[in-house]
């Protein structure tokens, strides 16, 4: 196991390095921040004199080695945009959505779990077919316009629910729907599907002709076994949630993760977005890597060398 | 299968009948017919002035409420109607007080403003004093010369006077007395030294104009101040109003070096009418009044500036009561009017323009674009009031040359809304003929389309563009872009003619901001030593780029007013027969109010941030919306 994990650490280390590059490729090939720095009417020296101020000016391959080094110690550098450090920014917003995604998780499995095993237990048949049609409804459903919506019907029409911001437990409930429903929907068709392959499987046939009660089948052999997959997609799920809904955290005005990346986007401001990005990609490589430690644990048939 | 369609359709019906009924159910007060602000046709003290007004000799100083004596200017060119200058906003050595009203210091409540982005959000007004910074700096800070609220003209701010030398190379301004900042420090000569010296920083991202156009500054005593330019430039002092630029803010100089500058940015202290409470970043930003300022004595308690990105989301914030003021687009206006939210429109604060690009550059040679026939043929396809109706609907203006505006000092505001009827007139039929007598009938347009930041509406004006153009058989060949990439290609130049490698041979879309100095931003597009280029290059000094410098540099150089008039409005007539940069509309900028949260106000022109405004906001029992 331990040669497992350091194999996976290894590969996570390339991975990184593999996605600063891109970031940092991609992130200079849509434009010069200082162009969104200044105004209008600025003049040559102007922008000389900022991309010079924000070391620009160098050769990108320099900016990379300088951003390598920095990072290797810690230093993500300052934001183009806030200019302050951006480690500091991001844990600023961090904790927002930080305290979104554990709300959104418990939404999501609240909707996923009982829809997947009743769909899965009347297979075939209308209540079936009824958490089908949800499942399909939330994952055609684009965020932003889910989140639109419900802003309209639960701020706007019955004018219960804030329709932005973070003032209160209230604001919580909008884009924790949001996000709940169109993450459920995706949980919920895995379950379904893992509930029918453990159904048909030998030990239910056999728990069902010993006599034991529906209840106690679904339940205990059942379900504990059909949730180990969705071990795998909440991992997942959760890296996502927690490295930001851009979307979302837009149209709610959630100041967390989210929405700095795409002020880091629409800005240019490169430190920002590389950190956003490495960031992410460090949770995700984590959040994958206890996800297959996890799954050892859960499932005693998998075995690490 | 089909009990699942049923129940689709049945979700689908429920959702949008909820949606469609939502602007009906809102608790705002009965719709009023009346609900938006005049159109910015009416942009105030555009024409209201039938003679040139009084325009005191440069080195004149002037108290405030001291009227000039009037002297005619002479007219331009040899158009009939009288020499029409508006006599506000001036940005000539023109110390005015307009009147203000008496605001009672006896603040309740909180103000919510929800905007889109909170920029930088950075209480260094030095190192970041930008344009976008202004609705959170400038509730705190003062600047050296104020701007008209009515009118947006240059009037007297911590300066109470102001003036230029005989030989035009320095200014002096003299600090109104008894001004204190808000922690309770004198605001003297030496704050404006020090902030001089602040904006010298390396680091400083601002309007260039104290790094730029200063030599020096010197304190002459404890009330005054004089700085010494590099070149006579007859609107330096007006640079220092926010009605120009961003560059007249003053600091403490004993808080901000007991401090540091960089604690100075997380707790500043001003001289405008609100105190800095608390920010959150990429959130909010808190205020609280303070009744010391010399003008505006805030209406309420706190300030609160929300950032809000989605339009939607604002929108259902200002309905719902959660910020009183919130920006919005000019189409949502129409919708949100019969919803019985108030509208503020802020008139004349950009032109949407486009650029015709190197048309001198040797690779387009003979190409339609090289045709002043074709480019005024271009002009003149363009149905302008039916793109202000339809894509504006409505919430926009005729503009005059590009960079002039009805506030603009210095030009004759009749003769140019009478160039803008007739040559931004809608004949097709002529705009055919141009082009046939030009031999380019059926030519290839390549047209580059996009957004500018905080002008959101620049690419749908751009589309009915290039269906007006195409409608008189150009075969527009039209690509979408982004202001991001667009950008850096102003700046990516061709090594043989000087002009944008990218751009040249194409038409794109533009931005003029408005302020009351014509000039500014058709210069720094034309000339041939600037960034953009468009008339000449380092490379290929045309003899149009070359005039083009002769013509402007005489203007700024001319310190008598009457001939400083005489010549910008040949500069500009100039500019405007080339039809290089050429005005499509003038646009404002665009805020819901809740009228149970606010009272009746208005922006002021040419400022599309309310920044400043926030200090004479009413409540609604001050100043109710009927």
């Amino acid at each position: 196991m331990q040669r497992y994990i350091v194999r996976r650490l290894l590969q996570g280390i390339l991975t990184l390095f593999a996605v600063t590059v891109v970031v940092f490729a991609l992130g200079r090939l849509i434009g010069n921040p200082v162009d969104l720095l200044l105004p209008d009417d600025a003049t040559e020296a102007d922008y000389k004199r900022i991309e010079h101020s924000l070391g620009l000016d160098r050769p990108v391959y320099q900016q990379l080695g300088i951003f390598y080094w920095n990072a290797f110690h810690g230093d993500f550098g300052n934001s183009i945009k806030y200019r302050r450090p951006v480690t500091e920014i991001f844990f600023e917003r961090f904790p927002n959505t930080a305290k979104l995604a554990p709300i959104v998780m418990l939404i999501s499995i609240g909707i996923a779990i009982p829809l997947g095993a009743t769909a899965a237990f009347f297979r075939g048949r209308w209540p079936d077919k009824a958490c089908t049609f949800i499942a399909v409804f939330g994952m055609a459903t684009p965020n932003f316009w889910l989140g639109v919506v419900f802003i309209y019907v639960f701020a706007v029409f019955f004018q219960v629910l804030p329709a932005g911001g973070m003032e209160g437990p209230k604001a919580f409930i909008l884009p924790g729907l949001t996000l709940g429903i169109s993450h459920a929907a995706g949980m919920m068709r895995l379950l379904r599907s893992s509930m029918l392959e453990v159904i048909s499987s030998d030990y239910v046939r056999t728990a069902r002709s010993k006599g034991l009660p529906n209840r106690m089948v679904l339940l205990r052999h059942t379900m504990r076994n059909a949730l180990i997959p969705m071990v795998t997609v909440g991992g997942v799920m959760m890296a996502h949630l927690f490295a930001g809904t851009v979307v979302v955290e837009t149209v709610f005005a959630w100041p967390g993760i989210g929405q700095l990346t795409y002020q880091a986007v629409f800005f240019r401001d490169y430190p920002l977005l590389q950190a956003m990005v490495v960031a992410a990609a460090i949770l995700m490589l984590f959040m994958n890597l206890v996800v297959d430690i996890l799954y050892g644990y859960l499932d005693p048939r998998i075995r690490y060398s | 299968m089909r009990k699942a369609l049923v129940l689709v359709i049945l979700v689908g019906t429920v959702l949008g009948l909820l949606v469609a009924c939502g602007p009906a159910a809102t608790p705002t007060p009965t719709p009023t017919k009346a609900a938006v602000t005049p159109t910015p046709t009416a942009a105030p003290a555009a024409t209201a002035t039938p003679t040139t007004p009084p325009q005191p000799t440069a080195t004149a100083t002037l108290k405030p409420g001291e009227t000039p004596k009037p002297t005619n200017t002479p007219t331009a060119t040899s158009t009939k109607a009288p020499p029409t200058a508006t006599s506000i906003p001036t940005a000539t050595p023109t110390p005015t007080t307009a009147p203000f009203p008496t605001q009672v210091f006896a603040p309740k409540g909180n103000l919510i403003e929800a905007i889109q982005t909170l920029g930088l959000q950075m209480f260094d007004p030095v190192r970041e004093d930008r344009a976008s910074m202004c609705h959170y700096q400038a509730p705190i800070f003062d600047t050296l010369l104020g701007s008209d609220p009515k009118s947006g003209a240059i009037i007297d701010g911590i300066a109470e006077t102001w003036e230029q030398s005989k030989d035009g190379l320095s200014w002096t301004f003299h600090i109104r007395k008894g001004l204190t900042w808000q922690n309770g420090d004198p605001i003297t000569a030496e704050d404006v030294m020090f902030t001089y010296q602040q904006y010298l920083a390396p680091d400083a991202i601002n309007g260039g104009t104290w790094p730029l156009e200063a030599v020096s500054g010197e304190v002459i005593d404890q009330y005054t101040f004089k700085v010494t330019t590099k070149a006579i430039d007859v609107y330096f002092g007006s640079k220092m109003s926010r009605a120009v630029g961003e560059d007249g803010v003053i600091i403490p100089k004993k808080y901000a070096e007991s401090i540091g500058m960089k604690e100075f940015a997380k707790k500043p202290v001003g001289s405008g009418p609100w105190k800095f409470k608390d920010s959150a970043t990429g959130v909010k930003v808190l205020y609280e009044a303070w009744d010391k300022h010399y003008r505006y004595k805030p209406n309420y308690q706190t300030l609160t500036i929300v950032m809000v990105p989605e339009e939607s989301t604002r929108v259902a914030m200002l309905r719902t009561g959660q910020a009183a003021i919130a920006a919005i687009e000019p189409d949502s206006m129409a919708e949100l009017s019969k919803a019985g939210v108030q509208m503020v429109m802020v008139p004349a604060v950009e032109q949407s323009a486009y650029y015709i690009w190197g048309t001198y550059d040797p690779r387009y040679a003979g190409d339609a674009i090289t045709s002043v026939k074709v480019r005024e043929a271009l002009s003149l396809a363009l149905n302008r009031q039916e793109i202000i109706d339809y894509v504006m609907e409505g919430k926009a203006a005729m503009p005059l040359p590009f960079g002039a505006f009805r506030y603009s000092v210095d030009i004759d505001v009749a003769r140019w809304e009478q160039w803008s009827k007739e040559k931004l007139r809608y004949d097709p039929e002529a705009a055919k003929k141009l082009i046939a007598d030009a031999g380019f009938a059926g030519f290839k347009l390549r047209f580059m389309n996009y957004d500018r930041p905080g002008s959101a509406y620049q690419k749908r004006v751009g589309e009915a563009q290039a269906a007006y153009w195409e409608k008189i058989g150009i075969d527009v060949d039209m690509q979408m872009s982004e202001w991001g990439v667009f950008s850096p290609m102003r700046r990516e130049y061709d090594p043989v003619s000087g002009s944008q490698k990218v751009l040249a041979g194409q038409l794109t879309q533009f931005r003029a901001v408005g302020r009351p100095t014509t000039l500014d931003r058709s210069y720094s597009g034309l000339r041939w030593d600037g960034d953009e280029r468009v008339a000449g290059s380092p490379l290929m000094k045309t003899p149009e780029a070359l005039k083009i410098t002769d013509l402007y540099s005489a203007a700024y150089g001319a310190t008598d007013p009457q001939d400083r008039f005489k010549k910008t409005n040949d500069a500009l007539q100039y500019m405007a027969d080339l039809w290089l940069v050429v005005p499509v509309i003038e646009a404002g900028a665009y805020w819901a109010v809740n009228p149970e949260l606010v009272g009746k106000f208005s922006g002021t022109p040419g400022r599309g941030e309310l920044g400043e405004v926030m200090g004479r906001v009413p409540r609604p029992d001050q100043s109710p919306w009927k």
